[in-house]
């Protein structure tokens, strides 16, 4: 989840319900309304392989920080590979000066570092104040920064200790002995630092310096991200279509596999004599190059699809990859075992294929008291690659009942109808708690009841819910949960206690 | 035919049938069903994992998915950490779009380790269910269904004996006569109670055990816990002594 420098500037920050920030963006004023976007990572990656691309009239050798990432974290920083080339751009100042306006006239905001190694160059990029006489700076986040060779420990000694990508737990334990910036790591003995705090705190501060050398992975090459085939003669035999698929994906797998990239969205185009096509695309948890399980993805898309004439040709197209190699976020934070992690990332490709994202989903709280709102759905499928948010906005696992202390197991039913069904139901004094109701055409009589809980949302979010719920027992021991609506007195069924 | 030859033909076939209609011989681990009271009354202590188990109830909210999703946190993993390395998450296959992840988090499951899949129409449920029995790396799979063919049914306890989860069917009372390729098969009555949530629940099937076994639990709201009442443990005990 992001927010743009404007939508910051009027006080929208990451984590805010969708009413709060529309609410909070509008200011009572008539401003213009807030843009909403869902968050689609892989879209974001695509985006920035395409700023990589373009880059390449800098460098030869344009990566991104993949490889170098923090635990999970996705991709948002491009390096590139600019050793002996600044005589081409007229000095180092004048490229960092080209790099800048290059993303300037794009409309991006960008920070631009120039370094000795890619450690310093992302620390000074990611954490230094913006210089004075810069003439970038007037944007926010924006500036570009050189650092003289030879001069990394005068330019990091300032910056904080965050600047070196360590994960959020060794950060915090840093905090926690007062160790806030690279210049108070310096004077510390080296034995004593990996003894510690392990290998990786050095590793890092090395490789900011230049002690331990780091690459860069290019992340375009040339090769082949279509894979087409015309027929000889038209057929609407599917094993023959399959079978050509599978050709098609082999061909692609291959070109993939030799820079070590698995394919993550792959479309597929069929089209018949009279031009007239039929696409879909999968998308899959991770990027795999296992043909067989492309394949069958394929094929589910395949079988659900009505083919009015004759296919002629067939045609795959890859819309995003990445690399194999890189870290990859487990599904489950305590999960199956390597083996059934595969297997459940695959079972989640099958399913979504199948049934489309939307219909496989991870649950998460949300924080409000309406109970139909209180739970958003998160597709599944590019879950793996979601950016986490940072440590200070975290929560703890069994997430809903520290929102919502208050509630116990038992208090909320299994089973939400979709829309609150109306029941006729008999109160002895109007307003009054239910005595008997009538459900699947016949009366029962209440046992036990439990409540009133009043429910009430608030008036911002335009069309309010003011209801006062009841757990209730019934003859039978069924139970259920139902509510009046205090705007008119109806009763409704809501759930079923299971 | 003498008559003692004749029973003999009649055992031998009924066990023939028997052997037939049984799961393969399971050899997945045993997995609590959350409730000690329960356990006891199964004849492996628990379920095991490579199998199907179905909780049937007379209607809608008589708590049978309450029973259901407590064996599921245990074959998920989620009842304590030592036994959660390793084991799948939980897979809930929800065809009528009511499952309500909030009541699932105050009950002890995380929601982080949940996967609620909402296939659109009979078909797809029943691929559904297939496709995740069969997967290793899913620990339990729960949901409702309604009046599937024994076939189907026959077709996923072969899945979940191929994935080694633990498969968690809640299905309509009315089925209970039919043929069955569970493991075990419960129904769930709801008791009435003014204090926590009582019910009865009876053994109608389970491998190589009589069935008609009851035992009548308090299931309290806030524990999550089921009690054996002492007058009725002692009567589920003498019940399985007698049987022994």
């Amino acid at each position: 989840m992001a927010v743009s420098a404007l939508a910051e500037q009027r006080k929208v920050t990451p984590g805010m319900t969708v009413a709060e920030a529309t609410s909070v963006a509008a200011g009572g004023r008539r401003a213009p309304a807030l843009r909403l976007l869902p968050c689609d990572p892989q879209a974001d990656r695509a985006a920035l392989v395409q700023l990589a691309a373009a880059c390449e009239m800098f460098s030869p050798i344009v990566g991104l920080e993949d490889i170098n990432l923090k635990d999970g974290a996705w991709p948002e920083s491009l390096l590139l590979d600019v050793t002996g080339l600044d005589r081409l751009f007229g000095g180092e100042a004048a490229l960092l000066k080209q790099v800048a306006e290059h993303f300037h006239r794009q409309r991006l905001p960008a920070r631009v570092a120039l370094a000795d190694t890619i450690g310093a160059a992302w620390a000074v990029a990611h954490y230094a104040w913006p210089e004075e006489e810069d003439p970038a700076d007037a944007a926010p986040g924006v500036g570009s920064w050189r650092v003289p060779p030879g001069e990394m420990s005068t330019a990091l000694a300032a910056l904080p200790i965050e600047s070196l990508r360590l994960p959020d737990s060794l950060l915090a334990w840093l905090y926690e002995l007062g160790l806030l910036t690279l210049g108070q790591l310096e004077p510390l003995e080296r034995a004593g630092i990996a003894a510690r705090f392990g290998p990786q705190l050095l590793l890092r501060w090395d490789q900011a310096l230049g002690h331990v050398a780091e690459v860069i992975r290019p992340c375009r090459v040339d090769t082949p991200e279509r894979a087409e085939r015309v027929l000889e003669s038209p057929t609407d035999n599917r094993e023959a279509i399959v079978y050509v698929l599978a050709e098609q994906l082999a061909k692609l797998a291959a070109a993939l596999g030799e820079r070590r990239q698995g394919i993550a969205r792959l479309a597929c185009r069929l089209e018949s004599e009279s031009k007239q096509a039929v696409s879909f695309a999968i998308a899959l948890v991770r990027p795999t190059l296992n043909q067989r399980h492309l394949l069958d993805l394929l094929q589910l898309k395949l079988e659900r699809l009505a083919l009015s004439d004759a296919v002629a040709g067939i045609s795959l197209e890859i819309l995003s990859s990445a690399p194999l190699v890189c870290h990859q976020q487990e599904l489950f934070e305590t999960g199956a075992a390597a083996g059934g992690e595969q297997a459940l990332g695959q079972l989640i490709d099958r399913l979504s294929s199948r049934l489309g994202a939307a219909a496989v989903v991870q649950a998460r709280a949300w924080p409000d008291a309406q109970p139909e709102h209180a739970w958003r759905p998160t597709p599944m499928l590019g879950l793996a690659h979601r950016k986490p948010r940072p440590a200070s906005s975290r929560r703890p696992p069994r997430e809903l009942a520290s929102r919502w202390p208050v509630l116990r197991a038992g208090q909320r039913p299994l089973r939400l109808e979709r829309e609150p069904v109306p029941v006729r139901l008999v109160s002895i004094v109007p307003d009054g708690p239910p005595i008997s109701l009538w459900i699947d055409d016949q009366e029962e009589r209440i046992a036990h009841r439990w409540g009133p809980e009043r429910i009430e949302t608030g008036w911002w979010r335009g069309r309010s819910a003011r209801r006062d719920y009841y757990r209730v027992e019934t003859q039978s021991g069924r139970r259920l949960w139902l509510f009046r609506r205090l705007t008119d007195g109806r009763w409704f069924l809501h759930g079923k206690f299971d | 035919m003498s008559s003692p030859s004749r029973q003999r033909v009649i055992d031998e076939l009924r066990d023939r049938l028997k052997q037939w209609e049984s799961p393969r011989r399971a050899t997945g681990a045993i997995v609590s069903s959350g409730y000690a009271a329960l356990d006891q009354l199964l004849p492996e202590g628990g379920f095991r994992r490579g199998g199907l188990v179905e909780c049937l109830e007379p209607a809608a909210g008589s708590g049978a998915g309450t029973l259901a999703l407590a064996a599921a946190s245990r074959a998920t993993g989620q009842a304590s950490r030592e036994s959660a390395a390793g084991a799948g998450p939980l897979v809930v296959v929800d065809g009528q779009g009511e499952f309500y992840p909030p009541a699932a988090a105050l009950a002890g499951v995380e929601l982080g380790r949940l996967i609620l899949v909402e296939p659109r129409n009979r078909q797809d449920q029943a691929w559904v269910w297939d496709q995740a029995l069969r997967c290793p790396g899913v620990g339990a799979v729960l949901g409702w269904i309604g009046n599937f063919h024994q076939r189907t049914r026959r077709r996923w306890q072969l899945a979940a004996e191929a994935g080694a989860g633990l498969g968690l069917l809640i299905c309509p009372a009315s089925i209970r006569d039919e043929p069955c390729w569970a493991q075990v098969r419960l129904l769930v009555q709801p008791l009435v109670s003014p204090h926590g949530r009582r019910v009865r629940v009876e053994l109608l099937r389970a491998a190589a055990v009589a069935s008609g076994l009851t035992v009548e639990l308090d299931l309290e709201d806030e524990t999550r816990d089921l009690h054996l009442d002492s007058a009725l443990a002692a009567r589920a005990t003498v019940r399985r002594s007698a049987r022994a």
